[in-house]
């Protein structure tokens, strides 16, 4: 239960952080994608499926507040956490760079995705446009944010997981 | 060590199906049927709008100490610029003071109401800004229970910033109009020629949004101010909305488009009034034109 709250918790404050301070944080117009780096970890800190869930939820509440209509992030999301969770974790888990790649691979596919289902079905066709200036520096943002964000959600987990037992 | 608790139940496999197909119905629903979604939307707001309400003035606050360091340099170049530009706007006051008396002389001669005059405003605070990079919308401190409703338009610095989209109780989504889904009809101001203006995220940059389907035979050149048209359907006439920095020929040497640079800084936006107006829409019998 305590490990539900907690999650369930630290969902809602990157929501939070990524429409407040983190857009005004931004660097060349851009700003880091704060939960798929809660998704992206959490899939790969635990062993079982809420990195599934926890996309979903994310993403929906994404949706909820930003989008035009209710599924397309969380569907995104989903996908990502679900692939995350399931490749095998037989290296530790406290080394940074496994994660790293693995959030800066997610943000490109969640860029390409969006840039298909957003911009290319209404006819924006630019897509070396989009992807060096938007995807490529969001990226890099992300990954760098994930650096400190992902040894923080694991001190944080391992709290939530001590307790839990 | 950790397991999973709950092996006994579906197989990740099985679940992201389902949730698949939950999304994609999701999807299907909320496109088809706005209104259907729009009380989830207002529970999700209302829970989590306090709490960026909060975390917002941090966050300006931050922002406000890394625009302390900008270098001194480029202020006083700015004081400068600003001077030489205060001393041309009063001279061309004192010209406008004058022809606005004579206008006002002229109104009481036809018994004109002051069409454009001043709408009703409520003033409102950005709360937090769209969490992905590609759209630019934001969230307003204000709501339905404050007299805020969909579709009503917001200005700032004397120039248009958007529209409501969405309404909770406390709280209401912005389009931008240099978002990318922006569009919104315009009209030059003296000779009043239509024109559409559109948010495009390539123009990110240069801060501008497009102008397009500008008749080849108007009168519309660089330089010209551009306001809300009045024969549009959701934004108040005679709004302005920016000065038109550039225009060339179509292909089709049909129509003419071009680029236009809002009057409004998007980038240091923190307040903005909601015209608490409505356009009023045509009765149904007007558009029949039978």
């Amino acid at each position: 239960m305590k490990r539900f709250i907690g999650t369930a918790l630290v969902i809602y404050l990157a929501f939070i952080l990524q429409t407040t301070i983190f857009q005004s944080l931004s660097l060349a117009d851009v700003s880091p994608n704060i939960l798929l780096i809660v998704t992206v970890s959490f899939a790969y800190i635990r062993e079982n499926r809420d990195g599934i869930w926890i996309g979903f939820f994310s993403g929906l509440l994404m949706d909820a507040m930003y989008g035009e209509v209710l599924g397309l992030y969380a569907l995104i999301l989903m996908i990502i956490g679900f692939v995350i969770s399931i490749i095998p974790k037989d290296y530790f888990t406290d080394n940074i760079f496994v994660p790293m790649i693995l959030v800066g691979g997610s943000d490109f596919f969640y860029g390409f995705s969006y840039f298909v289902f957003e911009f290319l079905l209404r006819g924006r066709t630019s897509m070396i446009f989009y992807f060096s200036r938007i995807v490529l520096p969001e990226i890099v943002y992300t990954v760098i944010v994930s650096i400190v964000l992902y040894k923080l959600l694991y001190i944080l987990d391992d709290r939530l997981e001590g307790k839990e037992v | 060590m950790r397991r999973d608790r709950r092996s006994s139940s579906a197989t990740p496999k099985v679940l992201v199906l389902a949730l698949s197909v939950l999304c994609l119905v999701l999807i299907f629903v909320s496109y088809q049927f706005a209104d259907a979604v729009a009380p989830v939307k207002n529970v999700v707001g209302e829970i989590v709008f306090p709490m960026q309400k909060g975390i917002n003035l941090l966050g300006s606050g931050i922002s406000g100490t890394t625009d302390y360091f900008t270098s001194k340099q480029k202020l006083l170049d700015e004081n400068k610029k600003m001077k030489e530009e205060l001393d041309s706007l009063k001279y061309q006051n004192g010209i406008l003071q004058q022809d606005f008396s004579e206008l006002d002389n002229l109104r009481e001669l036809y018994s004109l109401d002051d069409a454009y005059s001043s709408y009703p405003t409520k003033a409102a605070r950005i709360i937090s800004r769209d969490s992905n990079n590609w759209y630019n919308q934001f969230t307003i401190d204000k709501g339905t229970g404050d007299g805020i409703a969909v579709n009503m338009n917001v200005i700032a610095n004397g120039g248009l910033v958007g529209i409501v989209t969405d309404a909770g109780k406390h709280w209401a989504k912005v389009r931008a109009i240099i978002d990318d889904k922006s569009n919104v009809s315009g009209m030059e101001v003296k000779n009043s020629d239509i024109c559409n203006v559109k948010g495009n995220l390539k123009l990110l940059d240069s801060g501008n949004i497009i102008l397009d389907m500008v008749d080849v035979d108007a009168a519309i050149k660089e330089g010209d101010t551009i306001v809300t048209s009045n024969i549009s359907d959701k934004f108040l006439p005679g709004i302005t909305i920016g000065t038109v920095t550039s225009l060339n020929n179509d292909d089709s040497n049909m129509t003419k488009s071009g680029e236009i640079k809002p009057v409004v800084s998007f980038d240091s936006l923190k307040v903005v009034l909601v015209i608490t107006t409505l356009k009023e829409e045509l009765p149904k019998e007007a558009l029949n034109y039978n």
